[in-house]
Order: C-alpha cells, then sequence, then structure tokens
C-alpha cells in the first residue's frame, strides 16, 4: 500500500498581492524544486488525547529521561526531501510505568522534523528535543521504521501530547498538547509522576 | 482527487504512530530566486513575492494510520470508513495548507470550516451536534485571511519573477 503525497498543493506560488512596484527586468523561471531550501513549518493531525488517563492507557512505556544526544536527521522516503525526521538518545532517569529491555538504561526517540541538505522542517507545536533538556516521555514503540540507533527505538504519542517538558522541577505539556493535558503544567514533577503511576494503577495497566 | 505530475508516493510509515496527517509551508523566504520579486503566470502577474506569500505546501497522508483511526472509530460506534476519513483528512490538511490552524474553542455551534478544522474529525454532527453547517461566517473570516485573491500557477503552466517588490 502507498501513501500518497499531495506534493506542490500550491506549486510555486500562493501569493499575498501587495504593493509591487518593480521594474521589469530579466525574468527568472520560478523553481518547483520541492525542496528549495530553508524550512517549512509543519503541523502534525493525529490522535490527540484528551486527557492523562487517556494518554496513559494509549502509552507502551513512560519514563523520565535527559536527551543525552540528538543524532543526525535522516529522510523517511529519500524521494520526499521535505519530510526529515531526527532520532535522538535519551537516558532515563526513571521508568514511570512500563518496561525497558534488559541491560539497558538509554532509550532512542524518533521525531518528525530536523534538516536534511539544504531543506528543514519544524513541527510548529512540538518542536524537537535538545540535548540536555529532560521530560516526562509518553511512548509507543516504533516498530515501523528501521532501527540504527543501537538502542530500543520508541516514538512520542500522537501529534504533541507525548511529552512533557521538565523545567524547574515542573512539568509543562508542549503546545500542541490538549486542553486536558495542559491542565496538569506547572505540576511538581514528584507529584505528576505519582499521579502518571496512580491513573496507570487505577486503569490496570500491566507493566 | 485526481493525480497530477507532481504529486509523490512514499512507502508505509511516512508518519508517526498514531499520527494520520501532516501539511508543511515552505514561506517565500524558501525561495531566494524570487524573494521580493513580482511572480508572473504564463506572463500574468500574481503579485509580489514577498515573505508573507507561501511559496509550497506539501501534504502528507498516512493510509495506514487512517484505517487504524477508521476501525477505533467504527468500534466506538461512528459510522465511518477509512475512504470517508481520508476525504475528512484531506480536507483538513487543504485548511492548513490555506494558514488556517487548528480553533482552540469548541463552541456549540460551528460552521463548516471550523469543523473541518477542529482536529480532524469533521463530522458536523458529531463536534457540534449540526446536521446542517452553519456557513455564514466562513467567507468573513478567510476575506479576512486573505483580504485579496491569492495567485495560483498550477505545474503546467509557466512560472517566473522578476523585478523587485515588497
Amino acid at each position: 500500500m502507498k501513501t500518497r503525497v499531495i506534493g506542490a498543493l500550491c506549486i510555486g506560488v500562493l501569493i499575498n498581492v501587495t504593493s509591487g512596484y518593480g521594474q521589469v527586468a530579466r525574468k527568472d523561471p520560478v523553481s518547483r524544486d520541492p525542496c528549495p531550501g530553508g524550512t517549512g513549518v509543519g503541523i502534525l493531525d493525529g490522535i490527540s488525547p484528551d486527557s492523562l488517563e487517556e494518554l496513559v492507557r494509549l502509552s507502551d512505556l513512560i519514563v523520565a529521561g535527559t536527551v543525552a544526544k540528538v543524532l543526525p536527521s535522516t529522510l523517511i522516503n529519500p524521494n520526499n526531501p521535505s519530510l526529515p525526521e531526527t532520532t535522538s538518545l535519551i537516558s532515563v532517569n526513571e521508568v514511570v510505568w512500563g518496561t525497558l529491555p534488559y541491560g539497558t538504561n538509554t532509550i532512542a526517540i524518533s521525531e518528525l522534523g530536523g534538516r536534511v541538505g539544504p531543506c528543514g522542517l519544524v513541527i510548529a507545536d512540538d518542536p524537537l528535543v535538545e540535548s540536555g533538556e529532560e521530560y516526562i516521555f509518553f511512548l509507543v514503540a516504533e516498530k515501523r521504521r528501521p532501527n540504527t540507533s543501537g538502542s530500543p527505538l520508541y516514538s512520542t504519542f500522537g501529534a504533541g501530547g507525548g511529552k512533557a517538558k521538565i523545567t524547574d522541577r515542573k512539568i509543562q505539556f508542549l503546545p500542541g498538547a490538549s486542553k486536558g493535558l495542559h491542565r496538569h503544567d506547572n505540576t511538581a514533577t514528584d507529584a505528576f509522576i505519582a499521579t502518571v503511576k496512580a491513573t496507570a494503577i487505577l486503569l490496570q495497566k500491566k507493566p | 482527487m485526481a493525480r497530477s505530475d507532481t504529486d509523490q508516493t512514499t512507502p508505509d510509515g511516512t508518519l508517526s504512530q498514531y499520527v494520520y496527517g501532516q501539511t508543511t509551508v515552505f514561506g517565500m523566504t524558501c525561495n531566494s530566486s524570487c524573494l521580493n520579486k513580482i511572480a508572473t503566470c504564463n506572463g500574468v502577474s500574481l503579485g509580489c513575492a514577498n515573505s508573507s506569500a507561501i511559496y509550497y505546501v506539501t501534504v502528507v497522508l498516512d493510509t495506514n494510520q487512517l484505517n487504524n483511526l477508521a476501525n477505533g472509530l467504527e468500534s466506538a460506534g461512528f459510522l465511518t470508513n477509512s475512504s470517508q476519513l481520508a476525504g475528512i483528512a484531506l480536507r483538513h490538511e487543504l485548511g492548513h495548507a490555506l494558514s488556517l490552524g487548528h480553533p482552540i474553542t469548541m463552541t456549540p455551534t460551528c460552521s463548516a470550516t471550523q469543523t473541518i478544522m477542529m482536529g480532524g474529525s469533521g463530522s458536523i454532527d458529531i463536534v457540534c451536534g449540526l446536521t446542517v453547517p452553519n456557513t455564514s461566517c466562513d467567507g468573513a473570516v478567510l476575506n479576512n485571511v486573505y483580504s485579496s485573491s491569492p495567485g495560483y500557477c498550477s505545474p503546467s503552466d509557466t512560472a517566473s519573477c522578476s523585478g523587485t517588490c515588497s
């Protein structure tokens, strides 16, 4: 089965008509290159849990971790230069729920976005993690991509709700998360982790 | 949707799990050779290719994720199938291509455009409790976003840029 990419939907030019006053000069052909250089801004659409309960129920693994290393971005498909992904290595500080593969304390997460060659992609409400940042990650096992990271590969859940940033020992969901998740913003990290664990137990989620 | 020469195909697994659609907008700053020049299509001026103009848009739909979502909705009692859902998702992504975002507030009634942009569910009946869309506000909103008609140049047309503008 193939996934259709409607490339060049508005190809070339969707122009806002403003004050054009230039003189006639040499005409340059408009590039139709899907990767002309620069950075595109992406919006993701997907399952967006309305509540912490739903997010916990749908996650395979929940950890508190620190971004140890951001690997170079790669293209998901070499024929689509405007859709890069970036894998980052996460040092797990605490397993909140679920089980890490035996003998490892590092996992890899794959996120849409990054830069390959001249073409970049930033997901507006779900930016890539950066080295040194701390998060609570709500993860699903990533079995659809080749894994060359050397660590178990996961992706953050859905569109925007799969990671809560830890700043000054408080958590903050990203802008793309639902209102139900943003209710937990500014909760102390320890209290939030306790809430997640209690939620998982109430849902009878098996580790 | 008809397939054009610029459509592409990609293998399964394009997007992340539980993510079924993505729209990426490249601004005209990504097209430095035409930035701040007057764009023309078949010799007809489209306006100024300034930094607020959209240069290029890609929309990606992940059929596997759409199928999964359709199955989940069907299990939950909503009558839908992956084909219907793909249409809903595509309309939603086309809204993003026009620079429309996700509405923040949920209101008891909403217009067809709001419905399409509300999280992608697309069903007026489900989102608003309406079976007939209220489109009275859509024109005004879109006219606000696009105070002038945006230019368009199809892939088969000859596009060029020249001169200077801002």
